[in-house]
C-alpha cells in the first residue's frame, strides 16, 4: 500500500527480474491461499474503509464469484484439508480483480480529504 | 412547459433556452455544436448545455432513460468526480441545475462571468466522457424513483402527462417521468448518451460572455464530441382520444385539448394570445377589472374551482387546451363556451396585447423574445378565431382524473 517500492526498476531490468521473478513465484506458492482456491484480494484485509466501499463496487458476478472462493476455502479450513494439485488455482487466474477499484476508491478518499483541508484566501 | 427541475429555482425569469432568441446570431463551432451569447451587463452570467435529448427521443422499449439521463449530469467524468465539480462549484459560488423537457435536456451553471470558461470546460466533459460508473447509477435510481413518486402524487402534473401521452402517442407523447415498469440498464444509458450526445444535438447557450469568446472556449471544451447523424427524427403525429385515470383524490381533474401550434410559427403567437385571452390566472388578486373569462368562470362556480388555459409548443407540434379542478361537466362546459364569446369581444385593440405582455412579464411567467409585440402585431382577431375554429376542429384530446365513475366521458364535454 504504502512504503518505498523497487518494483518498477526490478521490471524494467531484464536481469533483476529474471532473478528475482522465481523466487517471487516461490514465495507465492508458499504462502498457500492458492491451495484454498483463494485469489490475493481475496486475502486483503476488508475490514476498512477504503477496502468495504471497493467491495460494495464489485460487479455482482464478481461478488458473487467471491463469495463462493471465501466458502470453499470455510469448507476446506472446517474439514483440515487443502486442494489437490488439480484444484489448486492456476498463476494465470490469480488475477488481482479488487486492486483497480480500491485504488479509484483510494484517490476518491484522498481527493475529499484534500478538499477538507483546503486553504483558500482572497486575490 | 412541464419540465422536471432538479436545484432550486433559479432566480431568471426568463430560461436561458429561450434567451437564446435574444441572441444577435447563433455560431457553429467546428464540428456542429450550436452556439448562443447574450453579452447583459449585469454581474453574473449563466451557461446552458442543451442537448436534443428529450423524453422524445427515447427508445420503445426504454421508456424513462431521458430521466435518468437528467440526474446523471454532473456525475463522474473521465476529468474530475461528482465530488469534486460539487465542491469547485461551491468554491466559486455557482449554481448548478438540470432541466428535462419533451424534446431537450437542460443543464445549467450559474456563475460570476470569470468562472464561465471552467463551467463550459465541464459541459464539454459531461458530453464527451461521463463515465456512467455502476455504483453511481443506485443512487440516481433512487433519485429518479423519489421524482416519479412526487410526479405520481401530484393531479396537475398527471392529467398534462396523460393529454401528451394520448394526443402523440409515442415521441412527444412519451413521459417526461420514468415509468415504474422500465427495466433501465447502465449499458442502455451508455448506448443513449453515445447516439444522442452528438454535436449536431447540442447547444451552447451562455449570458454575460461574448459570442466571440464563447466560441472560443465552446471550440476547445467539445472538440473530442462525435459529429453526429444527419438523420431527422420522427415527425409528430396528433392523435388525439380519452384517458381515464382513477385516483382517490376529492377533486376531480378534468382536461381537455385540441392540436395546436408548433414553437415559433405564426400560428403559435396566435395561440399564445388565446391561451392569455382565455386566461385562468388572475392578475391582481380580489380584482374584478381584467379578469378572464377562465378564472371569472371558476370564481362563479366556487368550491376551489380551478379553470387554466395551457398552449405548450414543440418543435414540430403543438397541444392547446384547458385543465379544470373540481369542476362538474355542464360547468366546464358553460365556461368554455363563454370564454369562446368573450375572448373574440376583448381582443379588439393593440393594448389588450400590451396588457397581455405586460401581465405575463409581471406575474414572472416565461416571456418569449418571440412574444414582443412586433410579433402580436400581426395577430388580428381574425386570425385567433380562424384558429380557435381549426383547433375545434381536430380530434379532442380529454383526461379525467380522479372518481371516475362519477366524471363525465369526452364526448360529453364536447
Amino acid at each position: 500500500m504504502s512504503g518505498i517500492t523497487l518494483v518498477n526498476q526490478v521490471k524494467a531490468s531484464k536481469f533483476l527480474s529474471g532473478v528475482l521473478q522465481p523466487v517471487a513465484n516461490a514465495f507465492v506458492n508458499a504462502a498457500g491461499y492458492r491451495k484454498l482456491g483463494l485469489r490475493y484480494d481475496d486475502v486483503l484485509r476488508e475490514e476498512t474503509d477504503i477496502i468495504r466501499e471497493a467491495v460494495n463496487r464489485l460487479p455482482d458476478n464478481e461478488g458473487y464469484e467471491r463469495v463462493y472462493r471465501m466458502k470453499v476455502a470455510f469448507q476446506y479450513s472446517l474439514s483440515h484439508t487443502i486442494a489437490t494439485k488439480d484444484n489448486t488455482l492456476k498463476p494465470e487466474d490469480d488475477v488481482r480483480y479488487l486492486t483497480p477499484i480500491i485504488d479509484e476508491v483510494a484517490a476518491e478518499f484522498a481527493e475529499k480529504e484534500d478538499f477538507n483541508n483546503i486553504k483558500s484566501y482572497s486575490k | 412547459m412541464l419540465s422536471i427541475s432538479s436545484a432550486r429555482k433559479t432566480l431568471n425569469l426568463v430560461p436561458t433556452v429561450l434567451k437564446a432568441g435574444y441572441a444577435t446570431a447563433v455560431s457553429k463551432t467546428g464540428n456542429g455544436v450550436k452556439v448562443a451569447a447574450i453579452d447583459e451587463s449585469s454581474p453574473t452570467a449563466s451557461v446552458s448545455l442543451v442537448i436534443n435529448a428529450g423524453s422524445r427521443f427515447e427508445p420503445k422499449d426504454k421508456a424513462g432513460i431521458a430521466h435518468f439521463v437528467k440526474n446523471f449530469g454532473f456525475k463522474n467524468n473521465g476529468k474530475r468526480s461528482a465530488f469534486r465539480i460539487a465542491r469547485e462549484t461551491e468554491l466559486v459560488g455557482g449554481v448548478l441545475s438540470s432541466n428535462l423537457g419533451r424534446e431537450n435536456v437542460t443543464f445549467t451553471a450559474e456563475c460570476l462571468k470569470e468562472d464561465v470558461p471552467y463551467f463550459v470546460e465541464v459541459f464539454g466533459d459531461l458530453v464527451a466522457q461521463t463515465k456512467f460508473a455502476e455504483h453511481e447509477f443506485h443512487g440516481v435510481a433512487h433519485e429518479v424513483a423519489s421524482e416519479v413518486s412526487y410526479a405520481e402524487s401530484s393531479p396537475e402534473i398527471t392529467v398534462i402527462e396523460a393529454a401528451h401521452n394520448a394526443a402523440f402517442r409515442n415521441g412527444l407523447g412519451n413521459s417526461v417521468f420514468a415509468t415504474p415498469y422500465a427495466e433501465i440498464s447502465i449499458s442502455d444509458l451508455k448506448k443513449f448518451a453515445a447516439d444522442n450526445f452528438v454535436a449536431n444535438k447540442i447547444a451552447l447557450v451562455a449570458t454575460g460572455v461574448s459570442e466571440a469568446e464563447l466560441k472560443n472556449l465552446a471550440n476547445t471544451a467539445f472538440s473530442h464530441v462525435a459529429a453526429g447523424s444527419d438523420a431527422k427524427a420522427e415527425g409528430s403525429k396528433y392523435y388525439g382520444g380519452d384517458v381515464r385515470v382513477a385516483q382517490n383524490t376529492e377533486a376531480g381533474h378534468v382536461a381537455v385539448a385540441f392540436q395546436g401550434a408548433a414553437a415559433g410559427t405564426p400560428e403559435f403567437y396566435t395561440a399564445q394570445v388565446l391561451r392569455s385571452l382565455l386566461g385562468g390566472d388572475r392578475f391582481v388578486k380580489w380584482s374584478t377589472a381584467g379578469v378572464s373569462p377562465l378564472s371569472a368562470a371558476a370564481g362563479k362556480i366556487g368550491h376551489g374551482a380551478q379553470i387554466s388555459a395551457f398552449n405548450f409548443g414543440y418543435s414540430d407540434a403543438g397541444l392547446f387546451g384547458a385543465a379544470a379542478k373540481s369542476v362538474s361537466a355542464d360547468e366546464f362546459k358553460r365556461a368554455l363556451a363563454q370564454a369562446k364569446f368573450e375572448t373574440a369581444a376583448r381582443y379588439e385593440t393593440r393594448v389588450a396585447s400590451t396588457e397581455i405582455l405586460a401581465a405575463q412579464a409581471f406575474q414572472g411567467q416565461k416571456v418569449s423574445v418571440s412574444e414582443s409585440l412586433a410579433a402580436f402585431d400581426n395577430v388580428s382577431a381574425a386570425d385567433v378565431s380562424k384558429f380557435a375554429a381549426k383547433l375545434l376542429s381536430s380530434k379532442p384530446t380529454t383526461v379525467v382524473l380522479g372518481r371516475t365513475s362519477e366524471l363525465p366521458y369526452g364526448d360529453a364535454l364536447f
